[in-house]
């Protein structure tokens, strides 16, 4: 038998014998992982590659465009979503591999009402263009996406996810079926997976239908009423990419003879959700979140070291007595460590049980809970959260790596404190 | 009693030291987290002003263009504002509901619109106050103090609009606007200016109103200006007014709700312009605080206040748990000379109260630096500080900090306690023979 399986056995009979402790400890450890595990997934929700936005890697987001007169005695100025004349300039740079273009004007909102034969019921419903599919994977059960053709013609097509689908069909086979949406028919001509309701707000939806099918308006101005998601052709063209864009709007300044625009971003998809209107200031929001991390450690690891170290004063004639008979502290602190081991992963087993209850509880409002400013959360027929967003090996990477660093910082100061004593104390601590 | 448990606490130095700086983390992370929520729970708990209850917004929306419902003939101004006067007729002889305001914009309360101006007491336009601007329409009986039953604040009776109110340039200001403005409340025929100079006469002063529930009272005004004395008829008119109400106090909302939908909406439909529904005045307050964050921030803080109160609990059982395990034999040795079992368990529970104690002034100095360089005016929704209302405990800088201070060391103070009592009351119970026989 190998020296952790000793240790770990040992380990497991003093946590048979010493409940109370046990059960204090674990808790403890769990409260902390089971925050720290809910930071983490609202945290993954936020920035990872998910359904359907998996080249979040490589996406670049405009949001926002700036207009000022040209005149500078004037103080006119004007700030609005771009249109789609912006991402037909874009779509035409040569390091642009997609640009989606979605429509965010006074048809998105509220939900509307999609009526079949079977059944009507609300639904959100994005307008797009064609581009849309190649910036985002979605995953066809059956069908195909509108094309470029479908949305110049004006084409009333729609694709719908399985869950709207299921809701308002009861047959299978749905392509090319009629769909009245709030008074406007379109054909279904693909389905898609869900997209979970917590994802951003340009892909969370029940339907998409071409933006040309919407009362938006076609001028010759870059402000309007889309917001864009552009990927590179590869991800290490991103900033290749941020530069033509910056030289394409700086010829489009000069040809302009009122006014000069500027676009807020473009960002990275991590940065685009830390910017508000001008100020784009992602460092401090990230030090907020270490800020936070650092709290939910700390406290129970001050906690557990506590505890840690009035066992250690129970343990002393044991660990002196070991010591007698050869024991280096190096061994008697390795065996401590690896007990302590086996508590934290037991306490990060019912942290994660914790974490997935307040994610499950919370699934509507959880994701946004450090927002500090506006909180849009859409309802779609589909769930809120998708299993990869709650079981991935990253986020259990991130909780061993946690649930390690938590038992080294809680045992390791009082352990070495306590094994510091000479051999006599130790075998008598009364003295 | 006290020497005694000081230098217990003294020789027990090494295993305190952990539970000491838990708490002075503690401390510090629950001033944090508990001062926006307490702010946040004292400013909910003002007084509104007006009676949420019964009040109701109406839902209008138009077909759009690519809509088949929608018809061009129907577009032109002067039609549309007999359509939009027609459904206000509808809704006003319908016979649950007592009164009503035509709102100009989103003038209603928790619409998260928010129309701001200032407003002169004197021609040099020397004695001002920012307002925010309820702009009404006095079309067809439309009454905004009826509606939201606004009370006047020297006699504490309901309001209603004066029928001059639009042809004399009337306006009704807050308690707080008047005081801001003149320093008293009893301004009934004072004139006031816009910053035009243009004068306009008070005709009333109503009690602090908040157009937020979650906000303290802003100084508001209820005016009708120029361009909303009478309906204009556009395209986007439903987005130009809003139709609030308020239903009779023996109505049952719950049938009236279920008659709306059921009965009276598909009636509402003229023109390109349809009803969505109705929607209660909470539920616009419940949508609006989830909207601008204030639910999040509060379930964050009570989260992480809890998580910090639990560390703290679990932290004190288990220390003194393992402390009053190893202080077997002296309880035992104290038992058999006659100390009762209150007397065992007061040394400990004194032992924890001065550790919380010293923790708790600890954190307290450095919360003091804290709040010194991030002052509290952050927390509040007024544009300066000569807007806040003293009489809110919050408000202060002095009461604030005490009363926060004081919540934060009472509710470590008894997470603490009670995480000792648990333990050492445990031990007392064991007979002092028992404990001895270790020894």
């Amino acid at each position: 038998m190998n020296k952790i399986t000793l240790y770990i056995k040992q380990a497991w009979m003093m946590i048979r014998q010493n409940k109370l402790f046990s059960s204090i400890y674990i808790t403890g450890t769990g409260l902390s992982i089971a925050l720290t595990m809910t930071l983490f997934v609202i945290l993954y929700i936020k920035f990872a590659p998910l359904y359907p936005e998996y080249k979040r890697n490589y996406t670049l987001i405009i949001n926002s465009i700036e207009k000022t007169e040209k005149d500078s005695t004037s103080n006119n100025y004007w700030q609005s979503t771009p249109n789609f004349h912006l991402v037909n300039m874009i779509r035409q740079l040569p390091s642009v591999d997609a640009v989606a273009g979605i429509f965010m004007g006074w048809e998105t909102s509220p939900h509307k009402d999609a009526t079949t034969e079977y059944a009507t019921i609300p639904v959100v419903l994005k307008y797009t263009n064609a581009d849309y599919w190649k910036v985002y994977d979605f995953e066809f059960i059956a069908g195909k996406p509108y094309s470029d053709s479908d949305v110049a013609s004006k084409t009333k097509n729609v694709v719908i996810s399985q869950s709207c689908a299921k809701h308002l069909f009861k047959t299978e086979d749905i392509t090319n079926k009629i769909i009245n949406v709030s008074g406007i028919e379109y054909k279904i001509i693909g389905i898609v997976k869900d997209v979970a309701s917590v994802m951003d707000n340009k892909t969370a939806a029940d339907m998409w239908a071409p933006y040309t099918t919407t009362n938006y308006t076609d001028i010759e101005d870059l402000l309007g009423d889309c917001e864009l998601a552009i990927t590179a052709k590869s991800p290490d063209k991103i900033e290749i990419v941020k530069s033509e864009i910056a030289e394409m709007m700086h010829k489009y300044n000069q040809q302009d003879k009122l006014f000069n625009y500027q676009l807020l971003g473009p960002d990275t998809y991590w940065a685009s959700q830390f910017r508000f209107g001008k100020i784009l200031n992602e460092k401090d929001e990230l030090l907020k979140y270490g800020y936070i991390l650092f709290a939910l450690l700390i406290i129970p690891a001050l906690n557990l070291s506590g505890m840690i170290s009035s066992r250690m004063n129970k343990r002393l004639p044991e660990l002196g007595i070991r010591k007698t008979y050869g024991a280096t502290n190096r061994q008697l602190l390795s065996q401590i460590l690896w007990e302590n081991f086996l508590l934290t992963i037991i306490g990060g087993l019912v942290g994660i049980i914790i974490s997935y209850v307040i994610l499950l509880c919370g699934s509507n409002w959880i994701t946004n809970i450090l927002n500090k400013g506006f909180n849009e959360s859409i309802q779609l027929l589909s769930d809120n959260l998708s299993i990869e967003m709650l079981f991935n090996w990253w986020v259990f990477a991130a909780v061993l790596t946690i649930s390690f660093i938590l038992n080294i910082v809680s045992a390791l100061i009082p352990a070495s404190i306590s094994l510091r004593q000479t051999i006599i104390n130790s075998l008598n601590p009364k003295q | 009693m006290f020497r005694t448990t000081l230098k217990q606490i003294w020789n027990q130095r090494r295993q305190n030291g952990w539970i000491f700086f838990e708490l002075l983390f503690v401390g510090i992370f629950l001033w944090i987290v508990l001062d926006p929520l307490c702010v946040q729970i004292a400013n909910k708990s003002i007084d509104r002003g007006y009676e949420q209850n019964g009040m109701y917004v109406l839902q209008l929306e138009k077909y759009s263009f690519s809509s088949p419902k929608y018809s061009a003939e129907m577009e032109n101004d002067s039609l549309v504002k007999l359509q939009y006067l027609d459904i206000i007729r509808e809704m006003r002889n319908i016979p649950e509901i007592e009164c009503f305001a035509v709102a100009y914009g989103s003038a209603y309360a928790n619409s998260g619109s928010f129309s701001g101006g200032e407003l002169f007491a004197d021609t040099a336009l020397s004695k001002r106050t920012h307002l925010q601007f309820y702009h009404f329409v006095p079309v067809e009986g439309s009454d905004i103090l009826k509606t939201y039953r606004l009370k006047d604040v020297n006699s504490g009776v309901t309001m209603t609009i004066a029928p001059d109110f639009a042809s004399r340039n009337l306006i009704y200001l807050s308690e707080n606007s008047a005081k801001m403005l003149y320093g008293r409340t009893d301004v009934v025929g004072e004139k006031c200016y816009n910053y035009k100079k243009e004068v306009q006469e008070i005709a009333g002063v109503f009690k602090d109103f908040k157009d937020r529930d979650y906000n303290q009272p802003y100084p508001t005004i209820f005016s009708s200006a120029d361009f909303c004395k009478e309906i204009e008829g556009n395209f986007f008119m439903h987005l130009a007014y809003t139709f609030t109400f308020r239903v009779k106090d023996d109505v049952n909302r719950a049938t009236f709700e279920k008659r709306f939908e059921n009965e009276i909406k598909p009636k509402l439909e003229r023109g390109n312009f349809y009803c969505l529904g109705i929607q209660r005045f909470d539920v616009v307050a419940q949508n609006m605080a989830e909207l601008f964050g204030e639910l999040n921030s509060t379930r964050r803080n009570t989260i992480f206040a809890i998580f910090g109160l639990m560390c703290v609990f679990l932290g004190m059982v288990g220390t003194f748990w393992v402390r009053a395990n190893a202080r077997r034999q002296e309880i035992g040795v104290m038992r058999s000379i006659g100390a009762s079992k209150w007397r065992i368990t007061s040394q400990f529970l004194t032992e924890s109260a001065i550790l919380v104690s010293v923790a708790v002034i600890l954190s307290t100095i450095i919360m003091a630096h804290y709040v010194y360089t991030n002052n509290f005016f952050a927390n509040v929704n007024m544009l300066s500080k000569d807007m806040l209302n003293p009489e809110y405990w919050q408000n202060n800088p002095i009461t604030h900090f005490s009363v926060i201070s004081i919540i934060v060391y009472l509710v470590l103070l008894v997470t603490s306690l009670i995480g000792t009592l648990i333990p050492v009351s445990r031990a007392t119970r064991e007979l002092p023979a028992e404990a001895l026989h270790d020894e």
